[in-house]
């Protein structure tokens, strides 16, 4: 799998740990007209912000398919038409290697991969399904 | 003279009503802006937030309800369901308010304000809502969100 794949595939699950978290907040910004952002540092710890309030978390697991360690990452979200998301996304890794990069989703088919059977089903057995996976990476854009 | 009297009774009136108000710390504010999301009084919510929120809000919300403007202060009853502990921190013109507990799966969570104080009422500025690993990870004084 290319590095872009995997960052793509690492988005949407950072996304996926926050919606685990708190949903309702995480579907309010995500679908919300303004801008956000969502910065990791080194050590998986994750900031999910918009103009008046944030919400941390350890994303740390969201990072484990990555292949390479993180410095720090940034991303940020701005609404599109309908239920697309447009985001862009600056990964620094360890070693001098860094990655920007930018597409777009389906919040709503995010959102329902992440409710759905197939995402209990990866949660539950506490790996990740490859076909989860696949799911992902048609989703973000891939 | 009669009227005099009616007048300064009023003004005393209503200067014992201020100075209740006044006595409303962070951390009621923060009871009472719950309470009306509760009950769904989302002017009275709005009410107490700061003056360049609810400028904002009037200005850019265009089709956008309260709890779409605003996807943390709208959520924030579900970050902290059994409260643990508090704390505050007030200065004359701003105050840190933190509180700590268990959200309803019963993670380790806990909720971190700045509110300003305008003309003597404690007003919602930021909110951060932190999910910890573990309750260890409570703040064990009031902390300030840094906002970015």
């Amino acid at each position: 799998m290319s590095k872009k794949v995997e960052v793509k595939i690492t988005i949407a699950k950072l996304l996926e740990v926050a919606y685990s978290k708190n949903k309702g907040v995480t579907t309010k910004i995500i679908k919300s007209k303004g801008n956000y952002k969502l910065t990791v540092d080194a050590k998986g710890n994750t900031t999910l912000s918009g103009s008046v309030g944030m919400l941390t978390f350890n994303g740390g697991s969201a990072l484990q398919g990555l292949g390479a360690k993180i410095k720090n990452a940034s991303i940020t979200f701005k609404k599109g038409d309908s239920n697309n998301i447009k985001y862009t996304a600056t990964f620094n890794f360890v070693g001098a290697a860094g990655m920007s990069i930018s597409g777009s989703f389906d919040i709503e088919e995010l959102i329902l991969s992440c409710s759905g059977l197939l995402c209990r089903a990866a949660k539950a057995l506490k790996a990740r399904h490859a076909a989860y996976e696949m799911e992902l990476k048609r989703i973000m854009d891939y | 003279m009669k009227k005099l009297l009616i007048f300064s009774l009023l003004g005393f009136i209503a200067s014992c009503t201020n100075m209740v108000e006044n006595n409303i710390s962070p951390y009621q504010q923060y009871k009472k802006f719950l309470t009306s999301l509760k009950v769904k009084d989302y002017e009275d919510a709005l009410h107490m937030l700061s003056p360049d929120n609810q400028a904002r809000f009037h200005k850019d919300k265009a089709d956008e309800s309260f709890n779409d403007f605003f996807p943390f202060f709208s959520s924030v009853g579900s970050v902290v369901v059994k409260e643990v502990r508090y704390y505050e921190n007030n200065k004359a013109e701003k105050s840190c308010l933190t509180i700590s507990g268990y959200n309803k799966e019963g993670d380790p969570t806990s909720l971190n304000f700045e509110l300003l104080n305008i003309d003597g009422y404690w007003k919602l500025n930021y909110v951060h809502m932190a999910y910890h690993e573990t309750k260890n990870e409570f703040p064990n004084k009031a902390t300030c969100p840094v906002i970015p």
